[in-house]
């Protein structure tokens, strides 16, 4: 255990499937070689095969505390980055050439199912997941490795893979639950989400809760009592963590999201919600009942006139509010280049 | 994978390369050029993230493009060795007060990615020149002289032999109203070439708005939403279409705000709302209907608002079906002054004039009696609430629900959240116009909010249009220069008193003065052309040949006589705008930073029937798109984070949003208003060394093509280069932002609207723009009793033209949806992609990866079924005029009967012939072709015929998979 645990709060009530987090993360830290089928952060369609596509039936994880094995997903499970043929279309002299994925061979991306959901007309039902690492206090990924190159940071517990020590073996892939990990085939180690450490040590919330339009990610540390997330999880206890039965105790958790009656044969409204809440209880636990009647209750209150500081806390009517301690602007923490950075920068003839 | 290198060097040169993807050639040199390379030293693995944390500068910037209702967020752009790196929200908005959300970060998947969009294999860095055919996929570089002289000349040939009006620019949603526009203007001003409005082109009419408030643009900020009780997601997907301010509906749900979703599919702003109705395509009228009945069953009309903003108490002269008019009963009365029973006096009165005010009046709303006209002649008046209310007789719950499909309790349910809420607002949307009939729709839902006087206040309203743009565009683009700017808009001045002393409102001016566009050589004031872009296409690009009177009749469209009848009745008449006037041909388009051969339904047509036409094809980009692929020349135009400028908004977002240039335009790429400016240069030139002096437009003005440069610059104050000049001086003009300098703004990156903008695009919204408040449109009218512009200056649900008697539309109803296409048994409905801004990022690889890469049709189970279709197969769609390939995405969500194709792949997208414009023949509504009319008469973005696509009819069949490359 580290001495304090940085964590993140979804509300997937507020996530609109936009992607923004995804490429966010994608623009600053996964656009080197050998990358560019990793997303470190995912936004998929529940229920649905998730990134990468089956990965609830991979295994891994624990089980009373044993580890499980697993499954070390592939590529084309994660969704193969396709290359295109713009050049051609655009400049090959070709009136009757048309854009084509890998050539016509694509596989299935990683967010091949956005929108499809479950269910059957009209009571179809759907929900959008983010995912990124889960920066587990028990992590499978760091049990697993037989080099110990992953690292759970003593002051905030961000679970790191060490790329000099790491030789590529992927155990990690296999042991991680919730399939996190990419493996970079051109620099050959695994990689994935580092909790955008460079900025968090700047006191830079991540880039995907900070880029998030729709507001739905809190970061802060676990313990710190006047924090969303303690409140949230801890006070309110309406952030649940995703498959905590996987034994890894997550450090991300979510507040499961409500949906609009279903409709009986007459297309009138039933009283029962269109998501079947054992559906929601297998991802996020038993308490998702409790949760949702908790939420629709405090907005009930609140119409009636009543205050209500869950209500106000899931609002966060300063966009800042939900960052806890890392509120400064990334524009002022940066290093510009050449200052105050641990890696010098030589111009072009200058290096030694 | 075996890697010969050694694993650590990979590590170590990934330090040095962290700066971007794969990046083409010519970027990758263009850095080293511009900066010397630099060599970042490797100590451990943490130093490759951190050295991807560093920059060199953060330059304030935005995306001048059309998204529209999520339009303008501020973005900090990244620079690292001369090229953008990457980007991230601003996110500096202040909080407009403790009680609401702010805005912040704003942003969306698209522009967070638009600094490896601009480096992408589609960027064009120099002018191209067509080798071969056109769409021949042939190039060769040329340099900007050759291609400036070539347009010229034959802009020269083509002005002076054939006249000023062949030249035609397609001002698609790339335009900004700002810098660009600016230039474009000036050059219209000058040589009375025409650009096409393209607002009722790309199907934004919002007709039905028109018809009920005089105008479209009004819109309340987003954050207004936060004060609503119940939001109706209605015709709109704000989730998937309004990204960077969704969160204020959510949170207005936690605020103890209800959501009723109604829509065919449950799409993903439905999974937000707390009750969805499932609707049949195109039959909201209906439903609304449907509401309307309930509410006044229910006596839950409220009567003092509709007496006072709306025409209800007006009478309709059951003879002519026309207003009665003051100057009907009193031998000195006026013809614009409408009647009404007063109760108080128990007589005929005059409804209000200067205000909406009603004093002494208590008009009576169910009036039904003789009055005698002043010849003497009797007759039977009826109140506009009488017609309607035996109008409405015929939507009760049952009715309405045979024809929209949800269920009488869910109709009465509905109603019954509408009436027992405080506060109800829809969101904006431009889905309803997209249907045949959407005028009705929108009128008829614009009735069930008068009715309940949810109208011009905090968290209460229809929503119109989104539009909010400075004034200073115009005040710098029309006069011939700015020292002569006062003595040229002081030649309005008497105008303007008169119609004030008339008791005019100046909204009603404004509005006016936009009209003028649309008249050339109007005899008030020299300005640019502007025409119908719908009716440009139809006429002059041939789209209007799919519809046949034969397949008029099969697909139900309703017409009364030729199509052709009503488009001869309108031009002679001059209730629409065309120009050239038909028989002129068009002979040169500049498509500036538009893309009609992927936006016009119907496009295979222009190929067909307007290309042959067109001498120069010239397409102003930063990309090779649809329309450049068919160029004759393509213009390498800078994109956004290379420019220095400023751009319309919306209210939904009431910040002028602004960009400094981040980099240099790359390689020879230029700004739109360098290109304008320097295509005026070549001309003046070529005119010279030809001995060309000038030419006359066909309506006798004056065109002076030898000192076409110097005019347009201003004797030179404002030529290229000086993009940053002209953005201050649009700046420094416009009314609407006083607090800050230029240079601040510029700095950060964003004002707030401090007043209403007296610009024709801005002064629909009627309101107050408070500094720590939310926007609430139409204030002027609801609260100040400003009239509104529409002919009985109310809010007019009766629409007294002789069009809407014909078609029977004097009031709102519902009209079954036509089978446009033919009668097939699919309706191809559509919307805006959540992975594109129109065509801008749909080839993108970024946005494709997580997205699908080939152009698909959500279909439903039960569809899919019945035809053996799988989830993934390729189908080919087809209806009477065309057919395209697509692949399908099979989705519980869709509402059998309905498929969905969300919008804007490009042709080349697409396999085999065809597109999904080809089943597209987006036939002309008659009633769109009115005017000679006090509000139904074209003007900036409103009044002219719009396109239809949402009620397409299609089968799909499934096809063999084609042959693999």
């Amino acid at each position: 255990m580290s001495k304090r645990q940085v964590a993140m709060v979804m509300d997937l009530n507020k996530c609109l499937g936009c992607q923004t987090c995804t490429i966010a993360c994608k623009t600053l830290w996964t656009k080197r070689e050998g990358m560019s089928h990793m997303y470190w952060n995912t936004v998929n369609t529940q229920p649905g095969t998730g990134t990468p596509h089956g990965y609830e039936s991979m295994g891994g994880g624990f089980k009373d505390g044993v580890p499980q094995r697993g499954h070390r997903p592939t590529v084309e499970e994660f969704g193969k980055a396709w290359d295109f043929n713009h050049d051609e279309v655009a400049f090959g002299g070709k009136p009757d050439a048309h854009l084509m994925a890998d050539g016509g061979r694509a596989g299935k991306g990683p967010n091949w199912d956005e929108d499809i959901g479950g269910g059957e007309y009209p009571n179809s039902y759907y929900f959008y997941l983010p995912r990124i690492c889960n920066h587990c206090t028990h992590p499978a990924c760091l049990e697993a490795c037989p080099r110990q190159a992953i690292e759970k940071r003593e002051e905030d517990g961000i679970v790191l893979i060490n790329h000099d020590k790491c030789r590529g073996h992927r155990f990690c892939q296999e042991a991680c639950p919730y399939k996190k990990i990419y493996y970079n085939e051109v620099e050959e180690v695994s990689q994935k989400c580092i909790f955008c450490f460079p900025r968090i040590d700047e006191g830079v919330t991540t880039a995907c809760s900070r880029q998030c339009p729709g507001r739905i990610r809190f970061v802060g540390y676990l313990d710190d009592q006047n924090g969303p997330i303690f409140k949230l999880v801890h006070k309110y206890k309406v952030a649940l963590p995703l498959h905590s039965e996987y034994g890894t105790r997550p450090n991300v958790f979510y507040v499961p999201p409500l949906s609009p009656p279903k409709l009986d044969e007459n297309g009138d409204a039933t009283g029962e919600s269109r998501i079947p809440v054992d559906y929601l209880i297998s991802l996020f636990g038993p308490r998702v009942p409790e949760v949702l009647k908790k939420i629709e209750d405090e907005r009930e209150r609140v119409r009636n006139g009543e205050t209500s500081e869950l209500m106000d806390l899931l609002i966060s009517r300063k966009w800042q509010d939900l960052f806890g301690p890392f509120t400064k602007h990334p524009r002022d923490a940066g290093r510009e280049m050449g200052q105050a950075s641990p890696v010098k920068f030589y111009k072009k003839g200058e290096r030694p | 994978m075996s890697v010969n290198l050694d694993r650590r060097s990979f590590l170590k040169g990934a330090v040095a390369t962290a700066g971007g993807l794969a990046l083409p050639n010519f970027v990758v040199q263009a850095a080293e050029i511009a900066t010397g390379k630099t060599v970042p030293q490797y100590s451990t693995w943490k130093d490759i993230y951190r050295a991807q944390w560093t920059w060199d500068k953060v330059v304030r910037s935005t995306h001048h493009l059309n998204c529209w209702y999520q339009a303008h967020c501020s973005w900090d752009v990244y620079v690292k060795d001369g090229l953008v790196y990457r980007e991230e929200q601003a996110a500096e908005y202040e909080q407009v007060n403790p009680e609401l959300p702010d805005y912040n970060p704003r942003g969306c998947n698209k522009g967070g990615c638009f600094s490896q969009r601009m480096y992408d294999p589609t960027r064009i860095t120099h002018p191209l020149r067509r080798v071969g055919p056109r769409g021949g996929g042939k190039w060769e570089r040329v340099t900007w002289k050759e291609a400036l002289d070539e347009i010229a000349d034959t802009y020269l040939d083509v002005t002076v032999d054939e006249g000023t009006d062949r030249t035609i620019w397609d001002l698609g949603p790339g335009i900004d109203l700002g810098v660009s526009m600016a230039a474009q203007t000036r050059f219209s001003l000058l040589t009375q070439s025409v650009g096409l409005d393209m607002d009722g082109e790309i199907g934004d009419s919002r007709r039905g708005t028109l018809e009920t408030f005089g105008k479209i643009v009004f819109e309340r900020s987003a954050d207004d939403y936060f004060n609503s009780d119940l939001i109706l997601f209605w015709g709109g997907n704000p989730i998937y279409t309004q990204i960077p301010q969704a969160h204020f509906y959510i949170e207005a749900k936690y605020r103890g705000a209800k959501i009723i979703s109604i829509s065919p599919d449950y799409n993903p702003s439905a999974t937000k709302a707390d009750l969805w109705l499932s609707l049949k395509p195109g039959t909201d009228a209906a439903l609304a209907l449907g509401v309307a009945h309930l509410i006044i069953r229910d006596d839950k009309v409220n009567k003092a608002f509709v007496k006072e903003q709306t025409d209800l108490p007006l009478l309709i002269r059951s003879d002519t079906r026309m207003f009665l008019k003051q100057s009907d009963v009193q031998a000195d009365g006026q013809a614009n002054h409408f009647m009404l029973w007063d109760a108080n006096g128990n007589t005929l009165a005059a409804a209000p004039f200067r205000s909406l005010k009603l004093e002494e009046l208590d008009p009576e709303l169910d009036v039904r009696r003789t009055v005698r006209l002043k010849d003497g002649q009797e007759i039977e008046v009826r109140s506009v609430f009488s017609l309607l209310r035996d109008r409405l007789a015929e939507y009760t719950p049952e009715n309405a629900s045979q024809m929209c499909g949800v269920s009488p309790k869910m109709i009465e349910r509905l109603a019954k959240e509408i009436m027992r809420a405080k506060a109800v607002t829809s969101v904006a949307q431009t889905s309803m116009c997209k249907y045949f009939h959407g005028n009705l729709a929108e009128r008829s839902v614009a009735l069930i909010f008068s009715l309940t006087g949810n109208m011009g206040r905090k968290g209460a309203g229809f929503a119109g249009f989104p539009l909010l743009t400075m004034d200073g565009g115009d005040k710098f683009a029309l006069p011939p220069s700015l020292q002569e700017a006062p003595q040229f808009f002081a030649k309005l001045q008497p105008m303007i008193d008169q119609r004030l002393a008339n008791g005019d409102t100046h909204e009603m001016i404004v509005t006016d003065l936009g009209r003028l566009l649309y008249i050339p050589n109007n005899g008030v004031l020299r300005t640019p052309v502007w025409t119908s872009g719908t009716l440009f296409w139809s006429i002059h690009g041939g789209t209007g040949q799919l519809t046949s009177a034969e397949n008029a009749e099969k697909w139900g469209l309703g017409y009364k006589r030729p199509i052709e009848s009503y488009v001869d009745e309108s031009l002679s008449k001059h209730w629409q705008p065309l120009t050239p006037a038909p028989g002129r041909d068009p002979r040169i388009m500049i498509s500036m930073v538009s893309n009609p051969l992927r936006r016009a339904r119907g496009s295979e047509k222009l190929l067909e029937v307007l290309w042959p036409k067109l001498k120069k094809i010239v397409v102003m980009d930063w990309r090779i798109n649809s329309t450049a692929r068919h160029a004759d020349l393509v213009l390498p135009a800078a994109p956004w984070y290379e420019h220095t400028n400023l751009k319309w908004v919306t209210p939904l977002s009431p910040y002028l949003t602004t960009s400094d240039q981040a980099t240099p335009p790359l390689g020879e790429s230029k700004c739109d208003w360098d290109i304008i400016v320097l295509l005026a240069k070549h001309i003046q030139e070529r005119a010279l060394a030809r001995g060309i002096t000038g030419a006359k437009s066909p309506e006798g003005l004056d065109v002076k093509l030898n000192t076409l440069y110097d005019d347009l610059t201003m004797q030179g104050q404002f030529k290229e280069g000086d993009e940053d000049k002209v953005a201050k001086v649009i700046y420094d003009l416009s009314s609407s932002h006083k607090k800050m300098s230029w240079e601040e703004v510029k700095k950060k990156g964003f004002a707030r609207f401090e007043h209403l903008p007296e610009d024709p695009g801005s002064i629909g919204n009627m309101c107050d723009f408070p500094e720590h408040d939310t926007i609430v449109p139409l204030q002027y009218h609801v609260r100040d009793k400003v009239p509104y512009p529409t002919a009985s200056r109310r809010i007019q649900f009766y629409i007294d033209h002789p069009l809407y008697d014909e078609l029977d539309e004097l009031l709102p109803r519902f009209k079954a949806p036509p089978m446009m296409g033919g009668n097939y048994p699919l309706v191809m409905t559509g919307g805006k992609t959540r992975q594109s801004i129109h065509s801008t990022w749909r080839d993108s690889p970024l946005m494709m990866r997580l997205d699908r890469p080939e152009p698909y049709m959500l279909i439903s189970i039960t569809d899919a079924e019945k035809r053996g279709i799988n989830e993934g197969d390729m189908v080919r769609a087809f209806n009477d005029v065309g057919s395209f390939q697509c692949r399908v995405k099979v989705s519980p969500s869709m509402r059998p009967g309905q498929t969905l194709m969300y919008h804007a792949w490009e042709h080349y997208q697409f396999s085999g012939k065809g597109d999904m414009n080809s089943v597209s023949p987006t036939p002309l509504n008659p009633v769109e072709l009115s005017g000679g009319h006090p509000h139904l008469t074209a003007g900036i973005l409103q009044g002219m015929n719009s396109v239809f696509d949402r009620d397409t009819r299609i089968e799909i069949e499934r096809i063999e998979e084609r042959k693999q490359a």
